[in-house]
């Protein structure tokens, strides 16, 4: 094959690796099938990859097509649920007059929000989905957590903990909803 | 080529190539560069496609579940995909090209009126 050809196939690949294994070797199959067969039928190496374009576009188009793959959706799980755990505001929770305490945790779920937006909008449904149900799954591992260990007894009230419920159930619910304002998944990319 | 014009071309071509492909789908099992060809042929230029987007259009279709594809193996050691219509596709393809002809006509009109 041609260093050329070669060195595309092997940018499109790094540029790929967000999505599923199966499925990123059969659209790199695709690609080098499809830049031979130019190459065969008299084009140079270079104009062949110059008319099938950047890596960059490419890649992108794919990624929009299949959303991540279950492996790069997982990581994403991972960070999510990470980031979630310092979203638990136990001392707020605890007393629920003293709002300053709810700051910190405050920007740390609104990092989360970012993240299962961003896992939405790039990924697809089923990644907003997943990061946020992850997330949220988290905050309510946590607080049992704290619950059962006596950090939290919610001495101070019933309206801090209804909050809490009501954010970690509205996670999942952004990720899904933020996956509908996706560029459209109907249109060719012509 | 104008870029207001250019703009206007890429929004009108967006619109058609679904059609296109499943029409072009419709006579047969096809493989990508054959697809490019004979769009390139038919519309006299007209689609001239980026090839990098042309098999993530396929790929939508497909998982849309209009279009199925499998590699076929070759003595030239290139293999290929090719993709053919399903029943569902030859659906949205009828209906698809109803709305088309109705658009095309009330544009028509449209712009028949703005000449006057």
């Amino acid at each position: 094959m041609s260093t050329e050809i070669d060195s595309y196939i092997s940018s499109l690949r790094r540029k790929l690796f967000v999505l599923n294994g199966k499925k990123r070797r059969d659209v790199l199959m695709e690609v080098k099938s499809h830049l031979l067969e130019s190459v065969a039928a008299g084009e140079t190496p270079g104009k062949a990859i110059e008319s099938f374009g950047p890596t960059a576009s490419v890649a992108k188009d794919y990624v929009r097509v299949y959303g991540y793959g279950w492996n790069f959706v997982a990581v994403l799980m991972v960070i999510g649920a990470g980031i979630s755990v310092l979203t638990v505001p136990a001392a707020y929770l605890q007393n629920p007059e003293d709002a300053a305490a709810s700051w910190g945790p405050l920007i740390f779920l609104l990092m989360s929000v970012l993240l299962i937006i961003a896992s939405s909008l790039k990924g697809g449904r089923m990644a907003g989905v997943s990061v946020g149900s992850a997330a949220c799954a988290t905050r309510f591992v946590v607080l049992g957590i704290f619950a059962a260990s006596g950090t939290i007894t919610l001495d101070g009230g019933m309206e801090g903990a209804i909050g809490f419920v009501a954010a970690s159930l509205l996670l999942p619910l952004i990720g899904y909803l933020a996956s509908s304002v996706r560029p459209s998944e109907n249109q060719a990319d012509i | 080529m104008a870029k207001a014009t250019v703009e206007w071309a890429a929004e009108l071509k967006r619109g058609s190539m679904q059609l296109c492909l499943l029409s072009l789908l419709n006579q047969g099992s096809k493989y990508g560069l054959q697809i490019i060809n004979e769009l390139r042929g038919m519309s006299g230029g007209f689609f001239d496609l980026k090839e990098g987007t042309l098999y993530p259009a396929l790929r939508r279709l497909e998982e849309k579940g209009y279009l199925k594809s499998e590699w076929v193996e070759r003595e030239s050691g290139i293999p290929r995909r090719y993709y053919k219509m399903t029943e569902k596709g030859r659906g949205v393809l009828a209906e698809a090209t109803g709305i088309w002809n109705e658009m095309v006509k009330s544009t028509e009109n449209v712009l028949r009126s703005g000449r006057k």
